[in-house]
């Protein structure tokens, strides 16, 4: 007996018809059924076909919400943070909110008067070491337009 | 002796499912149809069917050039992770400015550089998205700083009290008391 799963086997995109027919004869008595069974098949053509439509849009559909999940849970928000170090060191770290590093990204301390006092870019560790600049700065964490974050001196408390 | 009386009788539990599980399956096939108009309505605000956001702010005038704001959900930030709070916020710039205007950010407090503008505005000129980080030290007279820049070089700013762009957020933060 032909069954529908059997049928999924030849695609979806094939006519029952055509499956029918490319299904190997592998015993020669039983051809006879065979060919009763092609009538049916033929006869329910259009019902199976609607069938496995339905089946390729489910799937698809299917597809579509898993990687509209996915997307909300992979939101890419830039992140950083500043620590002071014993001395007169700042660490910072630079990232992604969906957990991926920042190598190579920007990362410079301005002062307050736009002067650019560390240009810097972030290590292969997403860490930038530099000397706790004199009087009132901030750092800028440079992903990109719209992809900044900054944080005040003031953030940064000394140890 | 018949098969029947060896048969130990239903218990009341049984009988009450018997007669109920048809009904039972019916409730099930029912329940999700209570949650159809909550998801009518994220689809259509998705689509933009019921308007920019959730809550439209107004026309803010910037420079030469003027946007439609709405918060997108008329609720508190999100917290989104690492990144913390996050609120969403829906801009629409004007039919004459389309061509003109190249980026649109959106920041609490005046930015310091066109580098620190906040966060871009993305997508569509008539429907364009922007998340904007919520600091939870963000206080009440805080002010909500729209900066756009043109194809020309040229940049022009504006700003919005906080409480008028989003009333829901300052509730949030008089509710948090400046602690993250």
């Amino acid at each position: 007996m032909i069954t529908a799963a059997r049928l999924c086997l030849f695609g979806a995109s094939k006519n029952v018809g055509e499956a029918v027919s490319a299904i190997p004869t592998a015993a020669p008595q039983k051809q006879a059924k065979k060919r009763s069974l092609r009538a049916v098949n033929e006869h329910f053509e259009p019902a199976f076909n609607v069938a496995m439509t339905t089946q390729v849009v489910f799937r698809g559909a299917l597809l579509t919400l898993c990687a509209g999940f996915a997307s909300l849970a992979q939101a890419h928000n830039p992140i950083c943070q500043c620590e002071p170090l014993d001395g007169e060191e700042i660490v910072c770290t630079g990232g992604f909110s969906d957990g991926s590093g920042a190598p190579g990204v920007t990362l410079d301390v301005i002062s307050y008067d736009e002067e650019i006092l560390v240009p810097g870019k972030l290590g292969e560790d997403s860490k930038l070491r530099f000397k706790r600049p004199d009087g009132e700065f901030y750092v800028l964490f440079d992903a990109g337009p719209g992809h900044v974050v900054e944080i005040d001196h003031t953030e940064i408390e000394a140890p | 002796m018949s098969r029947a009386a060896a048969t130990p009788a239903p218990s009341h539990l049984g009988r009450l499912w018997y007669k109920w599980r048809f009904h039972l399956s019916a409730l099930l096939v029912i329940i999700p149809l209570a949650f159809m108009p909550k998801y009518f309505k994220d689809v259509a605000l998705f689509r933009g069917e019921s308007g920019l956001g959730e809550r439209e702010v107004g026309e803010v005038q910037v420079g030469p050039w003027s946007l439609r704001l709405a918060e997108f959900r008329q609720e508190p930030p999100r917290l989104e992770g690492p990144a913390g709070y996050m609120k969403s916020f829906n801009a629409a710039l004007c039919q004459a400015c389309i061509g003109q205007v190249k980026a649109t950010y959106l920041r609490i407090g005046k930015p310091r550089s066109l580098r620190a503008a906040g966060a871009l505005f993305f997508g569509s000129p008539y429907r364009m998205g922007a998340s904007l980080p919520i600091p939870a030290r963000t206080k009440a007279d805080a002010e909500l700083w729209i900066t756009m820049e043109g194809w020309d070089g040229s940049m022009h700013q504006a700003s919005i009290p906080l409480a008028q762009a989003s009333p829901a957020t300052l509730a949030w933060l008089d509710k948090q008391g400046g602690k993250p």
